[in-house]
């Protein structure tokens, strides 16, 4: 059998982070519980930084200066860090990058890839020269012993056991809605949105460089005052209007990011909020101020773009009109049970308040003949690996995956068949 | 790993005949990982890649049946919401268009800003919603 004795490395290749996961031969061989695996699931960056020049830091000559994916960690300051992903739009464009990211990812895990088979995910409707580019890479790159990909909503689907349903992913990249149909995913009713928490992020960035402090170099520090800060307004015009009030007349919006200072400190390197308080006079001899952002109506205008992409001058439509026109699509007597049956992963739905408006805004689009269930995991960053995990042990997987002997007497033609059941 | 030595490699290996059953090209790139790390990420002679517009383009989709899936037709169509409409300076809501720079504004405030801006600042405004004068 094309798995015995082998143990299984689970990879959700995202744009922003690389999840991964292991399960040994022995715990397959025993039957583990899903979660007890699943919680050693890691996060590494997807991403190689280059320190700016003048900063006297541990950057090393190695690699020219660029340090891959979590060592970007070790640094005292991520000011100015420059960065270069292996994936572009949601797709691996620069396949040798991701093959030094995947290097380092392997050796800090202690991973031998000769000896595992791997469960990697590859978004929908992939162009087939990246699909073969992956073979390349999963195969005479590494020598992986197996492997089997399969788009994070399949894995997601797995993960919460949906047989008949529609997941939902809204990553860094994109969004994609997904029919989840007899449990394989129904790539000719999938929908993509090109707005992810990249776009967002950007916006961000550049919003507050207009309104106040230039951050355009400042991808990571703006990236975490979203995370920390942004929110789904569930009534968005009324509480933008509160946003333009004084700050002692009912704003709770508005507050105060204090912002990383460009001295060491290791505390203190992505910032962190703090309530607002009003300004004081110029020249006030209080005590010595930071340099801090404040942030007021961007908290709850930035995440709107996800439900009206208009608002950024792209013309698609939001995530709920993803979701209802991939249902639409689908065959008449299926809908009901897809939209009972809603599960969200992907980062951008740790948003607060971002599963309530959601159903709000489906609710008024949907036939209201259909009852409405949306599930989320604790952290939806997480559900494709847990699902690939949950994959791993079961039994299903040995006669999904290519070995690499397959591959090497029948070339790429054997993936597509398998992975995709068609040949091109 | 220097060039000479990745082609005296390959030398060796051709030299070896058919062996291993493995095509040169895996040797080649097997014996490339194994001797140790050839950083890709900054040298300077590296692969040129296709945009993602050029990938898509060259895999003749339109030869394809309709109901197989590309990454052109899973495509989100344009929204059915009508846009709103928000002020460039400060996010507000905005009512009023400024006719001479294209601005939305929400308060007089804003407009007499506006009107102090020039020309390119103005259009680093417009970009943010896409919206700048584009040459073609």
């Amino acid at each position: 059998m094309a798995l015995d004795g082998k143990g299984i490395v689970v990879l959700d290749n995202g744009g922003y982070n690389i999840k991964t996961g292991y399960v040994s031969a022995e715990e397959r061989s025993r039957g583990c519980d899903v979660e007890g695996v699943s919680s050693s699931a890691e996060v590494f960056p997807n991403a190689v930084a280059k320190p700016p020049k003048k900063s006297s830091s541990v950057a090393t000559k190695r690699n020219g200066g660029f340090l891959v994916s979590s060592e970007l960690y070790d640094l005292p300051s991520y000011s100015g860090l420059f960065f270069r992903r292996p994936i572009e739009r949601g797709y691996v464009k620069e396949w040798d990058l991701q093959r030094d990211v995947w290097k380092y990812i392997f050796s800090r895990s202690k991973v031998d890839p000769k000896e595992n088979c791997l469960v990697v995910t590859e978004p929908i409707a992939l162009p087939g020269s990246l699909r073969r580019g992956m073979d390349e890479l999963v195969f005479e790159e590494f020598g992986f012993a197996s492997y089997y990909s399969a788009p994070p909503a399949a894995l997601v689907a797995r993960h919460f056991d949906v047989t008949d349903g529609l997941v939902l992913d809204s990553g860094f990249s994109f969004s994609h809605a997904v029919p989840i149909l007899n449990s394989g995913a129904q790539q000719q009713y999938s929908r993509r949105l090109d707005l992810g928490g990249k776009v967002l992020t950007n916006q961000l960035k550049e919003v507050v460089s207009f309104r106040s402090w230039n951050m355009m170099d400042e991808f990571l520090v703006i990236n975490a005052a979203k995370e920390e800060l942004c929110y789904v307004a569930q009534d968005f015009l009324p509480e933008l209007e509160e946003t333009r009030l004084p700050l002692n007349e009912g704003n709770k919006t508005m507050i105060d990011y204090v912002l990383p200072t460009h001295v060491s400190d290791k505390e203190n390197r992505f910032g962190y909020s703090r309530p607002s308080v009003p300004k004081r006079a110029k020249g006030d001899p209080g005590q010595q101020e930071q340099p801090t952002l404040t942030l007021n109506n961007e908290r709850i205008s930035i995440p709107e773009a996800l439900f009206h992409p208009s608002d950024l001058g792209l013309h698609q439509g939001g995530l709920h009109e993803i979701i209802v026109e991939s249902i639409a699509a689908l065959p008449k007597q299926l809908q009901g049970r897809v939209y009972n049956n809603i599960v969200l992963s992907g980062g951008n739905c740790k948003l607060p308040g971002f599963e309530k408006r959601l159903t709000a805004e489906l609710r008024a689009l949907a036939p209201d003949e259909y009852d409405l269930a949306l599930t989320m995991d604790k952290d939806p960053e997480l559900s494709a690996v847990k699902g690939g995990i949950k994959l791993a042990l079961s039994q299903d997987l040995e006669s999904r995956v290519v070995t690499r002997e397959e591959y090497q007497e029948e070339g790429p033609r054997v993936t597509a068949e398998r992975f995709y059941g068609r040949a091109r | 790993m220097s060039k000479d030595q990745v082609r005296r490699k390959r030398k060796v290996v051709d030299g070896n005949g058919d062996g291993t059953g493995l095509s040169n090209d895996v040797i080649d790139i097997q014996a490339k990982l194994d001797g140790g790390y050839v950083n890709e990420v900054t040298s300077k002679k590296g692969r040129n890649y296709k945009s993602l517009k050029q990938l898509a383009g060259s895999e003749n989709f339109e030869l394809l049946p309709p109901d197989v899936p590309t990454y052109y037709n899973i495509d989100s169509p344009p929204s059915t919401l009508p846009p709103k409409k928000y002020c460039d300076l400060t996010g507000f809501k905005a009512n009023y268009t400024d006719p001479k720079t294209r601005l939305r504004f929400c308060s007089p405030e804003a407009f007499r800003f506006l009107r102090s801006l020039p020309e390119h600042r103005v259009q680093d405004f417009l970009s943010l919603r896409q919206a700048e004068a584009r040459l073609k």
